[in-house]
């Protein structure tokens, strides 16, 4: 049986990163806390094959990775009647939000990090059908045709939506600049 | 701007952009499924979780099933099923009903005792493996 010490420890070292592409790849901090949980008792199963490997950051990347686009496909009802909606309305949003700006930074900082947090908003503001494909590329390093091939859609329709996601952020990075 | 500069300056921004920091409540929440996963007896857990021994067990009654499922159809088939059932019936005259009640009450008080067996093997693992 594992030792929930180790366990925890071993949470401890990777929970931003399960979070971070959960709540990417789902624009949704709550539903993201949902998969991150369930990747690591995915993790907790076979802990003590995991927790002396030196691949277990990339089992955990590729879980979830795979849970993330499952609860986009079993959702893909709802998800394609919400993908519109303005995520940043809801109140957990804004506590995730928030907690990207640390209020005791020094100005130069403070301002980066405004604009980190502004980007992560734009980047969950996407439609999801732009969102995960360019956040497959750009963070998890997948090739068009593997991202096409994950999605289930047209090698054209993944350019396009990831063009069409760039020029949103980019849009987004020029009002930034202006205000 | 042209589609390869927008790529490069997209993919300069987001790689400028830290991992976002996970939910103080993730830790927790973690934890505490875990600590009930953990109260759950072997045999609700998934396979992947089981004790090496009853994965093991699992594996070579699988493979019983299926070696079964492959030579009882080609038995019957061959001819050999008179055979087999002369035999089984001998067993069951010779041996067997004579003792039927014996052999039923030694399988329930092995069975038991496997029950318990098992019952207390993984009382004492959940107590000795600390929370």
């Amino acid at each position: 049986m594992s030792d929930p010490n180790s366990f925890e420890e071993f949470v401890r070292r990777y929970q931003d990163m399960v979070f971070g592409i959960a709540v990417r790849l789902l624009g949704d901090p709550s539903e993201a806390q949902d998969v991150s949980q369930t990747v690591f008792l995915r993790a907790f199963e076979r802990f003590e094959a995991l927790r002396s490997s030196p691949a277990a950051g990339g089992w955990l990347r590729k879980v979830a990775t795979n849970l993330c686009l499952n609860h986009l496909t079993r959702f893909r009802r709802r998800w394609s009647l919400f993908s519109q909606r303005r995520p940043l309305e809801g109140r957990a949003d804004r506590t995730y939000e928030e907690s990207l700006v640390s209020p005791g930074s020094p100005a130069a900082d403070l301002e980066r990090a405004e604009e980190h947090s502004q980007l992560e908003r734009g980047l969950r503001r996407l439609p999801a059908h732009q969102r995960v494909p360019l956040v497959l590329y750009h963070f998890e390093q997948r090739s068009y045709r593997d991202i096409a091939s994950v999605l289930g859609v047209t090698l054209g329709k993944v350019k396009t939506d990831i063009h069409r996601g760039r020029k949103a952020l980019r849009q987004l990075m020029v009002t930034n600049d202006e205000s | 701007m042209n589609p390869d500069e927008l790529e490069s300056l997209v993919s300069r921004k987001l790689a400028s952009l830290p991992v976002p920091r996970a939910p103080a409540t993730l830790l927790p929440r973690v934890l505490d499924e875990v600590r009930r996963a953990r109260r759950k007896p072997w045999y609700e857990r998934p396979w992947v979780a089981w004790p090496r021994l009853c994965q093991a067990a699992s594996v070579v009654g699988l493979a019983a099933l299926a070696w079964l499922a492959g030579v009882a159809p080609e038995q019957l088939a061959s001819g050999e099923a008179a055979a087999l059932l002369g035999a089984v019936r001998v067993l069951w005259e010779v041996f067997l009903e004579p003792n039927a009640v014996y052999f039923a009450a030694t399988v329930g008080v092995m069975g038991a005792a496997s029950a318990l067996f098992c019952a207390a093997l993984s009382h004492m693992l959940s107590e000795r493996s600390p929370e």
